[in-house]
């Protein structure tokens, strides 16, 4: 992409063009129009602009198909000028300075790319529960969140509508059976927008053989969790076919309906997943032939610093690389003024840009010290067995990847132990073992051929089960982001030093699992063949018996923690810096704790809420020298 | 009838019996010469040739489980899912850059029949559409 900036001064300046800054930036568009407040917006994103046409987004389409190794990150553009960690080690030159001795290894990456990481994310879209809010309270540990699940109820549900989520509501309360909460309430019944995904044929038969619920005790406690659906970001069949007039037009049906392609992550070809491309798209409608929204979109600006004014402390300008082409690391050096500054590059890009700031690396935004602390994912463990019955057909690798969920997300154990959800897995052992290509490898070592050989690949692979287990992890300031001066990336930019550990208090989560696993396994009639020595996966360095291994889910969290009060935060509960009053620094690395849920849904309702506030206060905070106004009537 | 064209028969023949689709069923994927054209460019001609009618003269097992094994193999692992897989066999050097593991082109992996094998489509692509994983596999 060419630059494009022609301006030296605009309203808002938003970095990172995924879910969280595209979200943004289309409710500040919504309410700029509706209010006739004009605003200038530009969105910054460090990787390239591709995929928003048919033919670049085919080429994804087809990098996948051609590549090795159908990893999350394979049909992306490899760029070293906005590079990430590598899929799968050793594929590619290392972002991440990791681990430290002693040490694990942070195994999550994201894309850098506008659409960001819901380029290839799964799709899965279950809320936060109340009692997640509030750690501390419930259950004596980690730390309450400054807002409750009531405060961000409204905020969630607009968020299902934006992503267009598919779900059944009344599944979704079996996840708080056990408390006297409900996720969603009697008269918001079946508040999403589509119809819930249907479940998988390989779904339906573990169900019928497990029953409606499942029972097992660990340590003293007791657990009963239920086979439930999960509500997904996927075209399924509308509920809502509304279509308002203007600007706020609900466009929960754009790409087609889930054609069961069972490639989600990393690429669905019909666009039946939500991605942020759709965003993008429906704020370039917005910005069309709009008085009161000028929106331009700088690809390939890489941002490096944010300054601020010594005697206001307000954000002044930021500074950013923008590259011409994505295959040399030739760069130009560039500085922005804006009244407002939203930062929503992802946790560990936010959480960077922050501490390459200020006076000699001091960082900024950090009145707290909680600056790129407390870094979580959902560690992911996998279990995995065969359905002894040999006449048994799942069919397995068909549909999207998990439509159902056993979930174990709350209840008194919790102050022990870590809560967990289950990804039952559509696609057989393609993650845990590389299936079907490893089941062709060893049947062909075995000397099989043809029609006996399409037999019995058939028959192993239609018997595959996989549980995908996602661990809650506690925030610690222990794992945490630092940046390594001295170790820079190809544009020359500090690359992120990693430090992360998993805790004693998710590896039990992780022995409770192992129970759930028995339990259910027995009763399918499934011969467990979990078997960590050749998975893909990372050793825990406090699990000394080696029972487990873990991949990173993809759910980069708690870099830049929301709270109460400035000593024990980076941000407020708008995700706004205590420090700096015209930055806000969004998504899942606001989140003070990670539960159990895929983080998307959660960070898009903040970044709504967030939205909601900057429209409020933008004239208190940006206007200092009245610029803004100013520059509109020029324009 | 030119040479080739006989070879290229030989070729399916053999590989029909490897991977228990039919002849029809290979060239149905649209992929069956190219592939074809992968061991003929790269071997020598002699080579290719011997190659070829020891698949000709042979039983499946036979050629599974002799010298040729590993390229017999690439046979069934090209039409199952577009893939080479490297050999070490020196028969198939003549550019060593391309005996690698690798996806032939984005089309041959659409185009393996070991999704249809296993009761699936390919991934990303030849979509089965909405609730078809509601129901049974196809047999």
């Amino acid at each position: 992409m060419t630059y494009k900036v022609r301006k030296e001064f605009y309203d808002l300046v938003i970095v990172g063009g995924g879910v969280a800054g595209l979200l943004f930036a289309k409710r500040v568009a919504e309410k700029a129009t509706k209010t006739r407040s004009p605003i200038s917006l530009l969105l910054l994103e460090a990787g390239v602009d591709l995929g928003r046409d048919s033919s670049s987004y085919k080429a994804y389409v087809d990098r996948f198909h051609k590549a090795n190794i159908k990893s999350p990150n394979s049909p992306y553009l490899d760029n070293q000028n906005a590079p990430v960690e590598p899929d799968v080690p050793g594929t590619g030159p290392e972002y991440y300075i990791q681990p430290e001795p002693g040490h694990d290894v942070f195994g999550s990456n994201n894309t850098r790319a506008l659409g960001g990481t819901t380029l290839h994310w799964m799709g899965l879209t279950p809320r936060m529960l109340p009692e997640d809010f509030k750690m501390h309270d419930n259950f004596g540990i980690a730390v309450n969140w400054p807002i409750d699940y009531e405060t961000l109820r409204p905020y969630y549900r607009q968020a299902e509508r934006e992503l267009g989520v598919a779900g059944n509501a009344s599944e979704q309360n079996n996840a708080v059976k056990n408390t006297n909460k409900k996720l969603y309430l009697e008269g918001d019944d079946d508040p999403f927008p589509m119809e819930g995904i249907p479940i998988s044929h390989h779904d339906k038969f573990l169900k019928g053989k497990l029953g409606d619920k499942i029972e097992f005790k660990f340590g003293r406690h007791k657990y009963e969790t239920h086979f439930s659906s999960i509500p997904q970001a996927r075209n399924s069949t509308p509920r809502i076919y509304e279509v308002k007039a203007g600007p706020s037009e609900l466009r929960t049906g754009e790409g087609q309906r889930c054609e069961g392609n069972a490639s989600c992550i990393p690429i669905c070809p019909v666009n039946a997943k939500y991605s942020a491309l759709r965003t993008y798209r429906e704020l370039q409608d917005l910005a069309k032939n709009n008085p009161f929204f000028e929106f331009e979109l700088q690809s390939q600006a890489v941002v490096t610093r944010v300054n601020k004014e010594e005697e206001t402390n307000r954000i002044s300008s930021l500074d950013f690389y923008y590259y011409p082409h994505s295959e040399v690391p030739a760069k130009q050096f560039k500085t922005i003024e804006a009244g407002s500054f939203v930062l929503a590059a992802s946790a560990i890009e936010n959480a960077k840009i922050l501490l390459m700031s200020g006076e000699a690396g001091e960082g900024l935004c950090n009145t707290s010290g909680q600056l790129g602390r407390n870094l979580m994912d959902h560690p992911f463990v996998l279990h995995w067995g065969l359905i002894k019955d040999k006449t048994v057909e799942l069919g397995t690798f068909r549909g999207p990847g998990v439509t159902s969920d056993l979930p174990v997300r709350t209840g008194p154990w919790r102050k022990t132990h870590a809560a967990f959800r289950t990804d039952i897995s559509n696609w057989g052992w393609g993650l845990a073992a590389n299936a079907p290509y490893n089941n062709l490898a060893s049947l062909l070592k075995k000397q099989k051929f043809g029609k006996k050989l399409r037999q019995e690949l058939r028959s192993e692979v239609q018997r595959q089960v996989t549980f995908g287990y996602l661990f809650e992890q506690l925030p610690c300031s222990e794992n945490r982001v630092t940046v390594d001066f001295n170790k820079r990336d190809r544009l020359g930019i500090p690359r992120p030093r990693l430090n992360y550990k998993i805790d004693p208090y998710t590896i039990r989560g992780m022995e409770c699992a192992e129970v759930l696993t028995k339990a259910a396994f027995d009763k399918i009639g499934i011969q467990n063949f979990t078997n960590y020595k050749n998975q893909l996966g990372i050793k825990i360095s406090l699990d000394t018996a080696n029972r487990f291994k873990y991949i990173g889910a993809g759910h980069i969290m708690g870099t830049h923690r929301m709270g109460n009060h400035n000593s024990n935060s980076v941000v407020d509960e708008f995700q706004r810096s205590w420090d700096h009053p015209n930055l806000f620094v969004i998504g899942a690395g606001s989140m003070p704790t990670a539960g159990t849920s895929n983080p998307t849904l959660t960070l898009a309702a903040l970044s709504l809420r967030s939205a909601d506030e900057y429209m409020k206060c933008k004239d208190m905070i940006s206007c200092k020298r009245g610029r803004c106004k100013k520059e509109i009537k020029n324009a | 009838m030119p040479k080739a064209t006989s070879n290229y028969e030989l070729f399916l023949k053999t590989a029909a019996e490897l991977t228990g689709f039919t002849v029809g069923e290979l060239k149905g994927t649209g992929q069956a010469k190219t592939y074809f054209d992968y061991f003929e460019n790269q071997m020598e001609k002699d080579e290719f040739e011997e190659f070829i009618r020891y698949l000709s003269i042979n039983k499946p097992e036979d050629v599974l489980n002799a010298s040729y094994a590993e390229l017999a193999q690439n046979i069934i692992w090209l039409f199952y899912f577009g893939q080479w897989k490297q050999v070490s066999d020196d028969a198939f050097g003549k550019h060593p850059e391309k005996n690698i593991d690798t996806i032939v082109s984005p089309q041959a992996f659409r185009s393996g029949l070991g999704w249809q094998a296993i009761g699936a489509n390919p991934p990303g692509a030849k979509f089965p559409g909405f609730k078809s994983w509601t129901m049974r596999p196809r047999p």
